[in-house]
């Protein structure tokens, strides 16, 4: 005979049980839907390409070979591999910044070909500066805190979108979105060569907002049309997921007139032009302390430490 | 008719918040397809561009649907909704959303052919980079500047206004006011 209590822990463990079979669903759906994009530096890039070289088991010398080889099809990537081996020599940390989108590109389409770890990548020049862009796979995640600059200076941006307990359909059409939208804006960037990567991830980060709010609606009206039915047949089903359709469209046509990635991208912008004259004011600063130290190194420890200084003439 | 759930009222409050949803997104895709029929009807009165999307037409056949959707929620969580009113609500549903598909696909047939023989030329350098952005077609060619991509809300917008003010500057003028604004963006990004 069972007891109330008995009842009660029945209950509790089958209520535990769904919670950690929920957990373990919002897990794998935020997996799945997770979309990482790299923006690195030259210096950056070509650390993480010699970095995966050395990982499938190239020796110093065979990555020597492989360089110049393909410095063939570009003369200026072997000079950026020469000035690396020098830097790399005198012991020294970072490399100027020498290296052209034509260069990087070699280099990039050389990786797509072998590693299968650069299937989507993009080459931009901002500001003089070139950046290159990544779509990222948990393959290649290894490699990117492997290298010395990615492991001191991420610049990582990443967009985790997942649901839960969603109808698969509504689930496959946001996927799409997604995929759609990364596409959109790297075949844009392609053929408008003055954009940024700050266009193409603010770009896909406003398409992502709008795909996001366009399937909480969908959902939402699924969980009402749904409720108390134990099966929903294809009619309705169907009629939800135009809705989010629906949704997103009229999105992206209002987005006509808010801009909302273009307002994503000159944040990027403003943020990236803040750091850089930031470090350069720190910079600055540095030298100048630099200099004060080596004119007078009693005035500036008696000036750091804030002890006073008298003298008895 | 389904049982009612423990989380049913507060299902309540989530149907008013998406009927509310659903009633502005009627009123968004019946405000675009009004603006947009309204252009094609002036089509000669379009001194500048034609911003010419194939979803609005389609949407507005479709927009019933939310109004019948807001019904089936509220009556469904406020009332007692009966069987036939929601078999209703689905058949119609499905032949409006089967309507408004053959719609986009005609549509897309004809509306660019359209809006061509009007003397009208596809501009992609001023359309939003995204999927279901609407195509923008320029009166005259030369409007279509190769950077216009970097500058195409200010030109988009001076366009408009030039035309509320009814002014009719020359190819030359509106040429040099494109290149104004890109030479303007160009000094502020560098």
């Amino acid at each position: 005979m069972k007891t109330l209590h008995d009842i009660q822990r029945t209950n509790q463990i089958r209520m535990q049980a769904q919670q950690n079979q929920q957990k373990e669903a919002l897990a794998k759906a935020l997996a799945a839907n997770s979309h990482t994009l790299f923006v690195m530096n030259d210096a950056e890039f070509l650390e993480l390409a010699l970095n995966i070289k050395r990982q499938q088991g190239m020796q110093q010398a065979q990555i020597n070979a492989w360089m110049k080889q393909l410095a063939l099809q570009n003369p200026a990537l072997g000079q950026l591999w020469e000035q690396y081996n020098e830097r790399v020599k005198m012991f020294m940390s970072a490399i100027p910044v020498t290296a052209d989108a034509a260069a990087l590109a070699v280099l990039a389409k050389d990786l797509s070909k072998s590693g299968n770890l650069l299937t989507k990548y993009q080459i931009k020049t901002y500001h003089g500066r070139t950046y290159v862009i990544v779509k990222g796979y948990p393959a290649l995640r290894p490699h990117l805190t492997g290298t010395r600059y990615l492991a001191s200076h991420p610049k990582v941006v990443s967009m985790g979108i997942g649901k839960m307990d969603a109808a698969k359909a509504i689930k496959g059409g946001f996927i799409l979105s997604l995929v759609l939208s990364v596409g959109f804006h790297a075949v844009d960037q392609l053929l408008n060569d003055q954009k940024t990567w700050h266009d193409f991830v603010g770009g896909v980060a406003a398409d992502v907002i709008y795909a996001g709010a366009a399937s909480a609606i969908a959902l939402g009206f699924l969980s009402i049309i749904a409720g108390g039915y134990a099966t929903l047949i294809v009619g309705p089903l169907l009629i939800v997921v135009a809705v989010g359709v629906l949704a997103t469209t009229l999105f992206l046509l209002i987005d006509e007139h808010v801009q909302l990635g273009r307002h994503i991208s000159q944040m990027l912008s403003d943020a990236q032009n803040q750091i850089e004259s930031d470090i350069m004011r720190a910079e600055m600063k540095s030298k100048r302390l630099k200099t004060k130290w080596n004119e007078d190194t009693l005035t500036f420890l008696h000036e750091l430490f804030a002890v006073p200084k008298w003298s008895l003439q | 008719m389904p049982q009612q759930s423990a989380d049913f009222e507060r299902k309540k409050g989530l149907a008013v918040l998406l009927s509310f949803v659903m009633l502005a997104m009627t009123a968004g895709y019946a405000f675009f397809a009004t603006e947009f029929l309204q252009q094609l009807v002036s089509i000669d009165k379009q001194a500048f561009y034609l911003r010419v999307s194939m979803m609005f037409i389609p949407g507005l056949i479709a927009a019933p649907i939310f109004l019948m959707s807001i019904y089936i929620m509220l009556r469904r969580h406020f009332g007692n909704l009966p069987e036939q009113h929601f078999t209703l609500w689905v058949r119609v549903s499905l032949v409006l959303l089967a309507l408004a598909f053959m719609m986009r696909i005609l549509l897309g047939f004809w509306l660019p052919s359209y809006v061509a023989a009007n003397g009208f030329t596809q501009c992609s350098k001023l359309e939003n980079p995204s999927p279901f952005a609407s195509q923008v077609w320029v009166r005259q060619p030369q409007y279509c500047h190769e950077l216009s991509y970097l500058v195409n809300v200010e030109v988009l917008e001076w366009f408009d206004e030039q035309q509320a003010l009814g002014t009719k500057p020359s190819v030359e003028e509106v040429t040099a006011q494109i290149e104004f604004f890109i030479d303007t963006q160009k000094r502020q990004d560098h």
